[in-house]
């Protein structure tokens, strides 16, 4: 899935970019540019959103900093991953933004 | 029997070394729950070229998640073509027990051996699945860090344009080769997976080849056959009977200053006694590790 670079000017050297699998046990993260000065803005679509959604919204924010990654829109839909799952996706996710985008 | 120890002194028995996709979270969250002693997170084959950036992120997360319940944490590595070696052995080689190389050679172990300078403990098991591969396999077994030989029956026939069958013929010569190069060297020796899921009597069958040549472990790609394998390369209750009579036998006679002694009329001498100590050990071995399960 190439979601092509809509947010071009918004947030540079950033382009669009996802991983993961809508299976069970797995999500699908999608980043993309958000405005400069916006910081992470984040859409969270999960069955367990009450229970778990600060903990994912966690994970998410962390990862995105440790990958240098600050104004940045993301999506996740979750199908039910643990942590280390949600923390490889976003990784992986930011790692194919920073270096041109698409899902490989 | 031949095992792995990993650097925390843990004794490895490799009976069966269960493939998960490392692009799988769901399949490797089950495979600790199978039983089996190898647990081998694949970023090679089971992975599309599009996703081994992301495969290779997964499994570095869940070598650090996921409690493993003692298996061997073994990660099948890019091999040395594939321009993904350096990334995937630097990423995982101080994570996993033993690092899995494909399409195994003298040289592309020396690059292996090379990757791995910062990660003392790492062993590697050999996949020999090239013609090259199968003409070096005694030097691939005595390559720095190599614990195990690895038959991988599928690319060597198609390397060699040889027809593969569900008989196996073709691939004797191979099995007995790899067996016997693990054994001079003293290490493990795999047999090639079963690629037919759903037969599970073929399964059954071409493990006796398996057990009969002397093959250590079999790889297994459907959490079905793990069982299955452990099944038929336990040592049966007559094998244990006979070997404890025999030790018994020679026991008596060297008691007795005897020379030669026979059982059943049949002579028993040095290798035969060696023999029976090694099926009462594989025994004993299955044992508890059948306890621990």
């Amino acid at each position: 899935m190439n979601m092509g670079n809509e947010h071009e000017g918004w947030a540079t050297g950033l382009a669009s970019a996802s991983a993961g699998s809508l299976l069970s046990g797995d999500c699908l993260v999608e980043v993309s540019p958000g405005a400069a000065g916006a910081g992470a803005v984040l859409t969270i679509e999960s069955t367990v959103l009450r229970a778990y959604g600060e903990q994912i919204r966690a994970v998410v924010l962390r990862t995105l900093a440790e990958a240098g990654l600050a104004d940045v829109m993301v999506k996740v839909r979750d199908r039910g991953a643990l942590d280390f799952v949600l923390e490889a996706r976003v990784k992986t996710a930011a790692a194919r933004a920073l270096s041109g985008g698409g899902s490989r | 029997m031949t095992r792995a120890v990993t650097p925390s002194g843990k004794t490895h028995l490799r009976r069966s070394l269960l493939f998960v996709p490392g692009s799988s979270p769901a399949m490797m969250m089950a495979a600790p729950f199978l039983g089996a002693d190898s647990i081998v997170l694949d970023l090679e084959d089971s992975v599309p070229a599009s996703e081994k950036d992301s495969a290779r992120v997964l499994v570095v997360k869940a070598l650090d998640s996921i409690d493993f319940r003692g298996a061997e944490k073994v990660v099948r590595v890019n091999s040395a073509g594939s321009g993904l070696l350096k990334a995937d052995v630097e990423a995982v080689a101080s994570r996993a027990d033993t690092i899995l190389l494909p399409k195994a050679d003298v040289e592309s172990l020396g690059r292996l051996a090379a990757l791995l300078a910062c990660a003392q403990h790492a062993q590697v098991i050999a996949l020999i699945e090239t013609a090259t591969g199968l003409e070096e396999a005694f030097a691939c077994a005595r390559a720095a860090r190599v614990t195990g030989l690895f038959l991988g029956a599928e690319d060597l026939t198609l390397d060699m344009g040889m027809e593969r069958t569900r008989e196996g013929d073709e691939i004797f010569y191979a099995r007995w080769r790899v067996v016997a190069a693990a054994a001079a060297a003293r290490v493990a020796s795999i047999d090639t997976p079963y690629t037919d899921m759903s037969d599970e009597e073929g399964l059954r069958r071409d493990l006796q080849v398996t057990r009969r040549l002397g093959f250590t472990g079999r790889a297994c790609i459907h959490p079905l056959q793990v069982e299955i394998v452990h099944e038929a390369l336990r040592p049966d209750q007559a094998a244990v009977e006979w070997a404890r009579r025999v030790i018994r036998a020679d026991e008596d006679a060297r008691a007795k200053g005897t020379g030669a002694v026979t059982l059943d009329g049949r002579m028993i001498d040095a290798p035969i006694v060696a023999r029976a100590h090694h099926v009462l050990d594989r025994a004993a071995t299955y044992e508890r590790r059948e306890v621990r399960d």
